[in-house]
């Protein structure tokens, strides 16, 4: 294990270590006001990045290529695990046993990377056949993500469809295969907003954006309440735990908005410092998969790194007015349990990669 | 391998730009922008309430009398909007109806009034104002508020009434949907004149609120503090005061006059002891002077011994005098030729009575010549230039705004352009000049302390609401002399005699040992242009006692109708019963021979 850690890239720890400690001050600071008890969301949040330190230290320890095998049974696992919220779940969420709370759609995201990236690593010496290779793939994907739509959860299924995308795109699929989806499901997508009235809205307030001569108060109140904070913030910000617009105003202060009440309190400075921090992951991940010796690790550790970036790019973009609401958290921030052990369990496997890639002096 | 790195080369700059576009915005909105939002997130968190000042009391000369005074009421208001959201319209109104006594269909016809909000009830019981904090703590009055009100109220009303004036509540545009009547301004009066020390200032509080804009206790942040305003002690005797307006109101009656009033001025430093005027209603108009002030017709609310203007008549016949005497024009023990009557210009002036061939200067005073008075002025005319003489009239203490802290009052008139051959002897009998009753006081006090002119004044002292200390005095002290010792001391001795021996013996109040000085006036009314036959006004100037002056007090009747008019026969009396009252009620404590210093 301490093998795995001496021969990992040190910059992606760092990386990872700055995200978690400002991602828990920023609950902390976000949740004083939700609850009576001013640290409740912040234990919880606390045990929950315990308990994915220790998956992500688990995860870290086994071999990458393990998982190269035995793709199979995880990807059935979560058809089931999506199935089963479909029938008995509350939107996302399926109850445990134990009283506790798990979203299957996040463990889909990973056995996706993983599934992908196991067949695009075949070498197919160039060919690549649609009826053959490439629909087969597509369909079983196009499953995954459309079960996670129809719980419905378009965020996620928005972001596991962007890491479709992109892991095809790497694995040098024709891109005239990858167009065909893209006709095919475009018709879908337009027919969304119409029949789920609150995407509909979501896409009304966003285009309130792009409208010249608006008050500001006449954006969508959520819409308003982010920009309140970020613009009440200036260069450094009001300062840790000043933050007035996160008490009670900004609706989600601690999941989705807490990119705001870290702009809020922070500053300009602090919200750039989230941004470089995940493009360092992404580009730290593209480093890494540039040093593998196999096509398998490489996919693995671009699909990881650009799943945990573009759904924080989502999530900021979403709170600066550059994309629709989609619901996507802010990942490493963000309050939510699975969301963080599964996060940190993925990455987890990109340290495995990371530890064995070309030394280079 | 190659092939997958130039496509992941494309999603790095596809990041990379995406960087540079939430930068952009980052910066748009955290800095370009930042005022404008930290304007509108500081409008959205916090709330700002305003309290109102307790308006300073107006105090008597003694601090005994509160003639005015501030008084927190509490009324209930209800936001019919959110009353009509809640619909417990009827519930709510059968509470209210039930706690305040009011008729059911009252407050329903309330909370369905087409504004925003209503009153239920102005100035409800600490009883009243119990049970509905309980029934709103227990959650089942929504929409019903509690307003905090301040209300001006005069212990002493109708007394001095007129020299207070009043203060009503001003709405402040767009800040209170009810528009309260708490913020007080002082109208008319002492209320307008001191304005800026009686109003005190406001408290401006500003506190965070959350989301459903409930109060955060612990963020009470004091922009302006409240600071209540300053109290005044008048130069007002209460008692003096009252006297003055009793005797006043039985004149009225007796000799069926259009008006009377009455003014009491202390000589030493210009202090009004008591000032009052009282109208008789006119026959149309229905006058109840219990009303409050505001609620008087405009005319009945002047004080009338600082607005009327008048022709004096005799009264005005020691300022003449004491020009002359000033410009050595005449010698005080000088005899002057009397004649039946004397011409001037077109016009003959005749003597009221027959007098012997020649008078000594003080008899013309003591018994009110005309003919004497006019020689003296022919003289003074003869010698002087108009412009020279008004100067010297207005140097007496005319023409001018007294009392000097009062709100701007008529300055008198005088014409020195217009006068004629006529005007010789008519100014000199008191015509063609126009004066307040108050502007005469000051012009007697001088005579009165030896010639120095006081600034009759109804200001004492600011005093400090809460312990009732001095915070300033108000000093009017007399350092402008206006007449020589000589020509005071002559002038006061012709009174003297004047009450002993001449017009004015029915203010005579030597049997109480009272020594009293006084000039009796008869002044013919000018009526739409001519002067009226049988319109008079009958004053009395007078000062007590006469050697040693404590108070100067002027009578003046306007227009009597009970058949005697001569300042003489029915001013002196007036003087003479307020003097005697004064000496007898307001002195019985201590021997009066002490008081008139003898």
């Amino acid at each position: 294990m301490l093998t795995v850690f001496r021969l990992v890239d040190p910059w992606i720890l760092i990386t990872l270590i700055a995200m978690l400690g400002l991602g828990l001050a920023a609950v902390l600071t976000a949740s004083v006001s939700l609850n009576p008890n001013p640290f409740f969301y912040f234990f919880r949040q606390l045990l929950y990045v315990v308990i994915g330190i220790g998956m992500l230290l688990i995860s870290a320890c086994i071999d990458y290529r393990t998982y190269r095998f035995k793709t199979q049974y995880p990807f059935i696992l979560a058809i089931v695990l999506l199935m089963a919220v479909y029938m008995f779940g509350n939107q996302s969420w399926l109850t445990l046993i134990g009283g506790f709370h798990i979203q299957p759609s996040e463990i889909a995201k990973i056995i996706i990377i993983v599934y992908l990236s196991y067949v695009m690593s075949f070498d197919r010496h160039g060919g690549y056949r649609f009826w053959r290779h490439s629909l087969p793939i597509m369909t079983t994907c196009g499953f995954l993500i459309v079960m996670t739509a129809l719980q419905p959860d378009f965020g996620t299924a928005l972001v596991m469809a962007f890491i479709t995308v992109y892991l095809l795109f790497i694995g040098s699929m024709p891109l005239r295969h990858l167009m065909i989806p893209f006709v095919c499901v475009l018709p879908m997508i337009c027919v969304v907003p119409f029949v789920f009235s609150h995407v509909h809205q979501r896409i009304d307030y966003f285009l309130l954006n792009w409208q010249m001569g608006l008050k500001p108060w006449q954006l969508g109140y959520h819409d308003y309440q982010m920009r309140l904070a970020m613009g009440s913030g200036g260069w450094f910000g009001k300062g840790f735990g000043n933050g007035i617009i996160k008490r009670s105003f900004l609706p989600a202060s601690h999941t989705d908005s807490i990119f705001s009440v870290l702009v809020e309190e922070g500053g300009l400075v602090t919200g750039m410092a989230v941004v470089l921090l995940f493009l360092a992951l992404f580009l730290l991940g593209e480093r890494t998969a540039r040093l593998m010796h196999d096509r398998f690790g490489a996919m693995l550790a671009r699909g990881i790194t650009f799943y945990v970036a573009i759904q924080g790019f989502l999530n900021i973009g979403v709170c600066l007015g550059i994309f629709p609401n989609t619901g996507v958290t802010l990942p490493l921030f963000s309050y939510g349990g699975s969301s963080m052990i599964v996060t940190l369990f993925t990455l987890g496997i990109f340290l495995n990669v990371s530890s064995q890639r070309r030394i280079v002096y | 391998m190659s092939q997958s790195n130039y496509r992941a080369t494309g999603f790095i700059i596809f990041f990379c730009l995406l960087s540079l576009i939430i930068f952009f915005k980052l910066f748009l909105f955290t800095v370009i922008q930042y005022d404008n939002w930290a304007d509108l997130a500081h409008s959205q968190v916090t709330r700002q309430v305003i309290v109102e000042p307790l308006r300073g009391r107006i105090l008597s000369s003694d601090d005994q009398t509160v003639l005015a005074e501030s008084e927190v009421n509490v009324s209930l208001a209800i936001d019919t909007f959110k009353i009509r959201s809640t619909k417990q319209d009827v519930q709510i109104s059968k509470h209210l109806a039930e706690i305040l006594d009011l008729p059911v269909e009252l407050v329903l016809s309330n909370i369905h009034s087409k504004h925003c909000a209503s009153w239920v009830k102005r100035d409800i019981t600490p009883a009243e104002f119990q049970q509905i904090q309980q029934l709103q703590h227990s959650g089942r009055l929504p929409g019903v508020c509690i307003r905090r009100e301040i209300k001006r109220k005069y212990p002493c009303h109708p007394l001095a009434a007129t020299i207070i004036g009043f203060a009503i509540g001003q709405h402040e545009e767009g800040f209170e949907p009810l528009g309260t009547y708490s913020n007080l301004h002082g109208i008319e009066g002492l209320e307008y004149a001191y304005n800026t020390v009686l109003a005190g200032r406001q408290g401006r509080y500003e506190y965070l609120v959350n989301r459903y804009s409930a109060p955060d206790q612990n963020s009470v942040k004091i922009l302006e503090p409240l600071q209540n305003g300053f109290d005044l002690r008048t130069t007002i005797d209460i008692r003096l005061q009252n006297i003055v307006h009793e005797e006043l109101a039985k004149a009225l009656l007796e000799e069926k006059a259009v008006s009377v009033m009455a003014v009491i001025v202390d000589p030493t430093d210009g202090s009004i002891l008591a000032s009052c005027s009282i109208q008789a209603a006119s026959e149309t108009e229905d006058f109840n002077s219990d009303l409050p002030v505001n609620c008087w017709l405009p005319e009945m609310r002047r004080h009338l011994p600082a607005f009327a203007v008048f022709e004096p008549g005799s009264i005005w016949k020691p300022i003449i005098m004491s020009i002359a005497l000033e410009n050595q024009l005449v010698v005080q023990d000088e005899m002057i030729p009397w004649n039946e009557s004397v011409v001037c210009g077109t016009k003959r002036f005749h003597d009221w009575k027959s007098f012997p061939p020649e008078l000594k200067l003080d008899e013309i005073l003591i018994h009110s010549s005309n003919v004497g008075i006019i020689q003296v002025s022919q003289r003074l005319f003869a010698n002087r230039s108009h412009q020279f003489i008004s100067h010297e009239i207005k140097r007496m203490g005319f023409l001018r705004n007294i009392p000097v802290d009062y709100p701007v009052q008529p300055y008198g008139m005088l014409y020195p352009e217009m006068w004629g051959p006529i005007s010789v002897g008519a100014l000199a009998e008191g015509y063609e000049v126009g004066v307040t009753l108050i502007q005469m006081a000051a012009f007697y006090c001088a005579v009165a302390n030896g010639g120095y002119l006081v600034d009759p004044h109804f200001g004492s002292a600011i005093l400090n609401p809460s312990d009732g200390h001095v915070v300033r005095e108000l000093n009017y002290k007399p350092d402008i002399r206006i007449m020589s010792d000589s020509t005071s001391t002559f002038i006061r001795k012709a009174m003297i005699q004047c009450v002993k021996k001449g017009t004015g013996k029915k203010a005579n109040l030597d049997y109480l040992g009272c020594q009293v000085a006084g000039k009796t006036a008869t002044a013919k009314l000018l009526v739409d242009g001519s002067y009226a036959s049988g319109k008079y006004r009958a004053s009395f100037a007078g000062f007590l006692p006469a050697d040693n002056p404590q108070m100067v007090i002027l009578v003046s009747i306007e227009d009597p109708g009970a058949g005697a008019y001569y300042g003489g026969a029915i001013a002196a009396p007036l003087f003479h019963k307020i003097a005697k009252r004064i000496l007898l009620e307001c002195f019985n404590d201590i021997p009066l021979m002490e008081v008139l210093g003898c």
